[in-house]
């Protein structure tokens, strides 16, 4: 057995509280409390309201973190090109995109955004637009987009794939390029359901109703073990080795359910409060400690205006020796 | 004892259930600011506090019922087109 110190390289201090702002992982005596006590301890993650989007819509594009998030395009009363920010309080209308789509996708954050695809209604959308936070421009048209592929990545060093059945991959960076990378499994409405970078990248489900996962490493796909539920339309947050998806459904829009992967296996985490599909989220932007998801589409009604909050508390435990 | 309350409310936005409610008692959202929440006292207190109508399981079900069936007829009287785009709004029942 060895010595803290000798793994962590400090001594255990010897405190009488526990110190204000712990680093994940420190180690201390309290004496108070006559307990050895550790920070960094990851407690139950559950989703809890946030702000109300403003104009509800389903099949809707997400980007960002939990705090800086970006909402644009879906299908409202219409095909919508609405733009909202949100600052972990609040939904404000900013800037229309360029078109007037459901079902786009592509990556970034709140100030750096990228979209492409989606239904225009009598064709697909091949223009790709970028969000700098302010205004928007179109660069290179992607002649693959599709209705409802997935997208992720940034602005610089993004990915775009499958989407209407297809097993085509694309990358971008302010223009497009086929890498010839097949997914294994044809994907349908994964807009939102692809995270992570674009050489570290994941994909789940399609519709009508699939689990399959694929790995994309920037040469290839590789299968991987099944989430727990079939569905398409989820929505994603965090990486390749911790990832979060939630929402979607056999029906497209009927599921609550919420399950993190870590790379290998997949376990299930708490259910969204309100079943929700085609829904936005940061994808990568994100992590699987803290995500969100906006807007939507419910089983009843048809669009949602809710977003809902995923946070995993970090926080300080006592060790025990037994 | 059962083991839900129903009731109506709606859904304000940001604190309207918070993460520690999510630990606290069980939470679902339905159409029509329908909420199945757990038969407990935080859960019961928290439906008043939110300014909640409690409904019987019957009311709550025949509120979402009705927005269903509203639903589904739009769905019905749409084009194909349009019936290729988005799927049919499913029943739901109530737990």
């Amino acid at each position: 057995m060895s010595d803290y110190n000798v793994i962590a390289g400090l001594k255990i201090k010897y405190l009488s509280a526990d110190p204000s702002n712990p680093e994940n992982g420190q180690v201390w005596y309290n004496s108070s409390t006559d307990s050895l006590r550790v920070s960094g301890v990851l407690g139950a993650g559950a989703w809890a309201s946030g702000g109300t989007v403003n104009t509800p819509r389903r099949y809707v594009f997400g980007a960002g973190t939990q705090t800086a998030s970006l909402l644009v395009n879906g299908y409202a009363t219409g095909f919508s090109n609405a733009t909202e920010e949100y600052n972990g309080s609040s939904w404000t209308s900013v800037t229309n995109a360029p078109f007037s789509v459901y079902n786009s996708a592509g990556g970034g954050i709140q100030t750096a955004a990228f979209l492409t695809g989606g239904d225009l209604g009598s064709s697909i959308n091949q223009v790709t637009g970028e969000y700098d936070g302010s205004n928007w421009t179109t660069t290179n048209n992607n002649p693959n987009a599709k209705n409802g592929g997935g997208g992720c990545g940034t602005q610089t060093a993004g990915l775009y794939a499958g989407g209407q059945g297809s097993t085509g991959t694309q990358t971008y960076n302010g223009s497009w390029t086929s890498t010839g990378h097949s997914l294994n499994s044809q994907r349908t409405e994964v807009a939102c359901a692809m995270t992570g970078t674009s050489t570290a990248a994941l994909i789940v489900g399609s519709s009508p109703s699939s689990n399959v996962t694929e790995e994309y490493n920037g040469s290839s796909w590789t299968s991987q073990t099944g989430a727990p539920t079939a569905g398409y339309a989820r929505s994603s947050s965090g990486i390749q080795t911790a990832a979060l998806y939630y929402g979607g459904g056999s029906s497209g829009f009927g599921g609550t359910t919420a399950a993190e992967y870590n790379g290998s296996s997949w376990s299930n985490v708490s259910d969204l409060a309100t079943p929700r599909g085609g829904g936005g989220s940061g994808k990568g932007a994100g992590t699987s400690s803290l995500a969100f998801m906006a807007a939507g589409q419910t089983p009843g009604p048809s669009n949602s205006n809710a977003t809902e909050e995923w946070t995993v508390p970090s926080g300080t435990a006592n060790i025990s020796s037994s | 004892m059962s083991l839900f309350i129903y009731g109506t409310a709606t859904n304000t936005g940001k604190g309207f259930f918070t993460h520690q409610d999510r630990q606290d008692f069980f939470l679902a959202g339905h159409p029509e600011n329908v909420w199945v929440v757990g038969n407990n006292e935080k859960g019961a207190v928290w439906l008043a506090s939110k300014g909640g109508i409690q409904k019987t399981k019957e009311e709550a079900q025949a509120i979402v019922d009705a927005a269903v069936t509203a639903s589904q007829e739009t769905w019905d009287a749409g084009t194909d087109e349009e019936k290729l785009r988005f799927s049919r709004p499913p029943n739901i029942v109530l737990p």
